[in-house]
């Protein structure tokens, strides 16, 4: 064989080779982004929207069955917290799902929800209160009823409004016979967006967002 | 020293030779071998942004769905409070109940606005029309014992409360209820009379039994008391404590069947507790009670025009408020 025939193999060779090295390079760069139940992808398109439907889904539920409502109205205006939320929290509500009853006893139907739905599917959950801080409804204000950290990229949202009458009572231990109307300026965390004689407090929007842990 | 001066032109090398023809081959092959592997990761990719497309295309349709939906909800959901606060204020007449309504309809109407702006949607809602009724509240103790027309030729009736004192029920079996225990008799003008009767069972529950035309009943649910000092028996809501009991309303008096019939409580001493319900009268704003003591001016039903605008969907609709209502 002569010394050309040699060098057209090993040029055939060097071909595949780089062939080979282009494609595994593709490869690698691919595969270097791992995929995770919090990396976008397609399937985690679907995931996001069946949380959104779940999330949307209890929230209905809830304000059809008033559990909602009594959640938001869990509220001591002693203190300015929710009524049993942890004593080191610094802040309004709830940051964790604590021990086998969970949100249970803190949230009453609504925490029992949140725990068969996302809790104990290892799916985290915030639930923040937006309400308008005058009857102009000029600045919005968030109250975090539920806190548990920051959601991450995939965290999907739903909301729901909820009006809250001024005959509303309060739902926290000891202050079950105080109304909306009876409190003090303040005293809520919503402010009054109802004008004279309108029988309606306030309107409170509960906003979901629920992500993977 | 190692030589490393060049050696002279390879002429095979620079101009072919005898092995040119196997040289130009091999480089068909590396030409074939990058086509090859560009191709197939061209492919990879289309068909990556196929599905991401698609499934992203899908997943928009999804979401502006529910959001109109979100809407619709909120409005009913506000309405429905707003008119239910109204009521529970106790109007002084007609005309002041919807005035409030009117101008409440217009404060969740900034609401809506307001909140839905900032996600780049316009709403709109607007008060269509309002149906007149009252809304009757009283003790159970202080009605007549034997017969009180709680609501005569009506129409409609949502948020039929009864909130029983479970200690104070007679206690029977359904044999003996139509004599003994405490009752409501709705009294279709077409024909056909419902009870519904709440008694206490022989097991110490509160027992809600249905029977026609002053049959003999038949046990329809019944809750343990739990040391509750009142148990609701929601006849609208077909509910008994804080549990469902489908089949406590009559079919034939649920909307959108307008048949008068008269609402009557019989055999009140057999129960303590409160009872409250809203009715919409067959002709006229108010509805002929006994009660007429504790009945007040109230706001039956309201129809709401929403209309909810995004750049991708238009969403236009009218929706009867009724909190309460017996579901069709």
């Amino acid at each position: 064989m002569s010394v050309t025939d040699d060098r057209a193999q090993a040029h055939t060779l060097e071909a595949f080779a780089a062939a080979i090295l282009l494609v595994a390079g593709l490869t690698f760069a691919l595969q270097a982004t791992a995929v995770t139940p919090l990396s976008a992808s397609t399937s985690n398109q679907h995931i996001e929207n069946q949380q959104r439907a779940v999330a949307s889904d209890l929230l209905a539920t809830s304000a059809e069955n008033g559990d909602l409502e009594a959640a938001i109205l869990r509220w001591n205006p002693d203190n300015g917290t929710f009524a049993e939320s942890p004593p080191e929290v610094d802040g309004a509500g709830y940051t964790r799902a604590d021990g086998p009853h969970g949100f249970d006893p803190a949230l009453g139907g609504f925490g029992e929800a949140l725990n068969r739905t996302f809790i104990d599917r290892q799916i985290a959950v915030n639930v923040d209160l937006r309400h308008y801080n005058t009857t102009d409804r000029i600045e919005r204000r968030t109250t975090a009823l539920i806190d548990m950290g920051e959601p991450s990229n995939n965290a999907v949202s739903a909301t729901r409004t909820v009006a809250l009458a001024d005959d509303a009572n309060l739902t926290a231990p000891d202050h079950g016979e105080s109304t909306l109307a009876s409190l003090s300026d303040g005293d809520f965390y919503a402010t009054e967006t109802g004008t004279g004689s309108d029988p309606v407090f306030a309107y409170v929007e509960v906003r979901i967002v629920v992500w993977r842990m | 020293m190692a030589d490393v001066s060049l050696g002279p032109p390879d002429r095979d090398r620079l101009f072919g030779g005898d092995g040119a023809r196997e040289a130009d081959r091999a480089q068909l092959l590396l030409v074939a071998g990058l086509v090859m592997a560009v191709s197939l990761v061209t492919l990879v990719v289309l068909l990556n942004a196929t599905i991401y497309s698609e499934n992203v295309a899908t997943r928009g349709i999804e979401s502006a769905d529910g959001e109109a939906l979100e809407v619709r909800a909120t409005a009913v959901g506000g309405a429905g409070e707003l008119i239910g606060a109204t009521n529970r204020a106790e109007p002084a007449n007609h005309s002041e109940a919807n005035e409030r309504v009117e101008s409440g309809v217009e404060d969740l109407d900034a609401e809506i606005s307001r909140s839905y702006a900032e996600r780049g949607g316009v709403t709109h809602l607007n008060l269509s029309s309002v149906e007149n009724g009252s809304r009757v509240t009283g003790e159970l103790g202080a009605v007549d014992p034997n017969a009180s027309l709680l609501a005569g030729n009506v129409t409609r009736t949502r948020g039929f409360v009864i909130d029983v004192d479970p200690d104070s029920l007679n206690e029977t079996d359904p044999a003996g209820a139509v004599d003994d225990a405490f009752h409501v008799d709705l009294n279709d003008s077409t024909g056909g009379s419902r009870q519904v009767y709440v008694y206490d069972g022989t097991d110490g529950n509160v027992t809600v039994a249905v029977g026609e035309n002053g049959s003999a009943p038949t046990a329809l649910c019944e809750t343990p008391p739990d040391g509750r000092s009142r148990v609701a028996v929601d006849l609208t809501g077909e509910r008994l404590g804080d549990r469902p009991c489908p089949g406590i309303w009559p079919r034939g008096l649920v909307a959108p069947d307008d048949d008068d019939y008269t609402v009557t409580l019989v055999n009140a001493s057999s129960a303590g507790g409160e009872v409250t319900a809203t009715a919409r009268p067959a002709s006229g704003d108010s509805v002929s009670t006994d009660l007429a003591a504790t009945a007040t001016a109230a706001v039956y039903e309201a129809t709401i025009e929403l209309r909810y605008r995004t750049a991708e969907l238009r969403f236009e609709t009218a929706v009867r408020v009724a909190p309460g209502e017996p579901d069709a």
